[in-house]
């Protein structure tokens, strides 16, 4: 991010926050849409964060490190809207069926459910960290800075989701099933 | 069954093939919303990432999960006082007189020496101690240990120019009318009474130093109605029109302690903010700094 930009929107100058916010709002967007599987959910979270971005910049001390505390803010915002998400659907019970199941584990229905089905599962630390590490490609560090744990924790999380996510797709080397109402 | 890298390829594959979404609609709100959401200009740091430096100034075992930021109080810059400009001195005035009260001062930010330190409010010098070498000076006017972030945190503000009135809708910011008569009981009972929260206790007659002061402690509700951070709960306009300062809410369930006394037909008023599930050793930690202020 311009820290020209960064500093302008410090001292309210909001054409410089437009700017800012037009760069950062799809990927926040995006981030907010992948924790809480629930785009409304993502929409409200991506304004509550950019809103606190402006509220909040004149607090920013390091200007450098704008993208880091931003993404703290939507972190943040999306752990205040995780706390409204609907509980998942209830769990279908899955029977066999005979039916091949194609092999490219994402050109699956199955399979996709199966992957949403079990990171839905995960709780948002473990999203979070997800996210994060998987989807903006930021090293476990980082995660850890913004997420405002050690970086062992970060660690630990993304293992205990990733294990949790295997379980998941498990069941998918299981025989093919199909759904009974 | 696929092996824990394979997982891995799978998800990050699975989150990058989701659609791309366009927040135009979100980012139209926002900037509509703008001219009506004024920026916190916070006199000390919201949030700022761990820093080791200031840990192994201040001796702390680097097994504290402490992030030495402080957001328990959040006050917009008043005029005046350390970290922001000065309040108006009489320095080149020929017609300043021994009675004058002297400028707003606060020690400087950074780590707090166990001990006595002195301040200004209201042109009322005062002395306070700080009960370990744990303790942080804020620009702003107020001291804290631990971090806002963590659960061990809390902090003591001492404020500038005593808050002029309250908000009876935190959440829109609405200030209560009429505004409470500016002396420590009208104040302390319009604090009691703020919408959103739950009174522990006040207003209740104790002393500071000798003098008879209000307390009132109360916690925010978890059913506030908005974010905490845009629950406003006082402010001051001291120096009329614009709101020079206020304080909000940090977090649902964090408790507020406010002391008000009268020096000199001065307000001052002290406030404390710690989070939930904290230990007696906290309010013990905040009361030893109350107990210790003495007004000069």
């Amino acid at each position: 991010m311009d820290t020209d930009l960064v500093i302008r929107a410090q001292q309210g100058d909001t054409a410089a926050f437009a700017a800012i916010a037009s760069a950062v709002a799809d990927r926040f967007l995006g981030v907010a849409r992948r924790i809480l599987r629930d785009f409304d959910l993502a929409e409200d979270a991506t304004q509550q964060a950019l809103l606190a971005v402006w509220q909040d910049l004149p607090q920013l001390r390091d200007p450098t490190r704008f993208e880091a505390w931003s993404h703290r803010l939507l972190v943040r915002a999306c752990y205040a809207e995780g706390r409204k998400e609907r509980r998942w659907a209830p769990n279908l019970r899955l029977l066999p069926v005979d039916e091949p199941v194609p092999d490219d584990d994402l050109s699956s229905v199955v399979d996709r459910d199966l992957i949403e089905r079990g990171f839905r599962r995960l709780s948002i630390d473990h999203r979070v960290v997800v996210v994060l590490h998987l989807y903006l490609d930021l090293p476990l560090g980082r995660v850890a800075d913004i997420v405002g744990v050690p970086t062992g924790t970060a660690h630990s999380r993304l293992h205990h989701a990733m294990r949790a996510m295997r379980a998941a797709l498990d069941a998918d080397s299981r025989p093919p099933v199909r759904e009974v109402s | 069954m696929p092996t824990e890298p394979e997982v891995t390829r799978i998800v990050r594959t699975w989150l990058n093939a989701q659609e791309h979404e366009t927040a135009d609609r979100v980012l139209m709100n926002v900037l509509g919303a703008l001219d009506t959401t004024p920026q916190r200009r916070s006199r000390w740091p919201a949030w700022r990432p761990f820093d080791m430096n200031t840990f192994a100034k201040l001796g702390i075992a680097a097994a504290a999960v402490v992030v030495v930021a402080i957001v328990g109080f959040n006050l917009m810059p008043a005029s005046g006082g350390v970290g922001g400009t000065p309040a108006a001195t009489p320095s080149t005035a020929p017609t300043a007189t021994p009675t004058e009260a002297p400028a707003a001062a606060f020690p400087p930010e950074g780590p707090l020496a166990a001990g006595t330190h002195t301040a200004v409010l209201e042109g009322i010098p005062l002395s306070f101690a700080v009960p370990g070498s744990d303790w942080m000076a804020y620009p702003g006017f107020f001291i804290g240990k631990g971090g806002a972030e963590n659960p061990d945190d809390l902090a003591i503000a001492f404020w500038e120019s005593a808050p002029e009135n309250v908000y009876s809708d935190p959440c829109a910011h609405t200030p209560l009318s009429p505004v409470p008569d500016h002396t420590a009981a009208g104040l302390a009972a319009a604090a009691a009474a703020i919408p959103g929260t739950d009174l522990i206790s006040g207003p209740s007659s104790v002393e500071i130093d000798g003098r008879p002061a209000q307390h009132v402690v109360f916690k925010i509700r978890a059913d506030l109605g908005c974010d905490p951070k845009n629950a406003y709960l006082w402010y001051d306009d001291s120096s009329g029109g614009a709101t020079d300062g206020w304080h909000w809410a940090s977090a649902l369930g964090a408790t507020h302690q406010v002391w008000i006394t009268e020096v000199d037909g001065k307000v001052i008023w002290i406030d404390s903010e710690t989070f939930e599930g904290l230990g007696p050793e906290v309010d013990q930690a905040i009361q030893q700094v109350i107990d210790s202020i003495q007004f000069e």
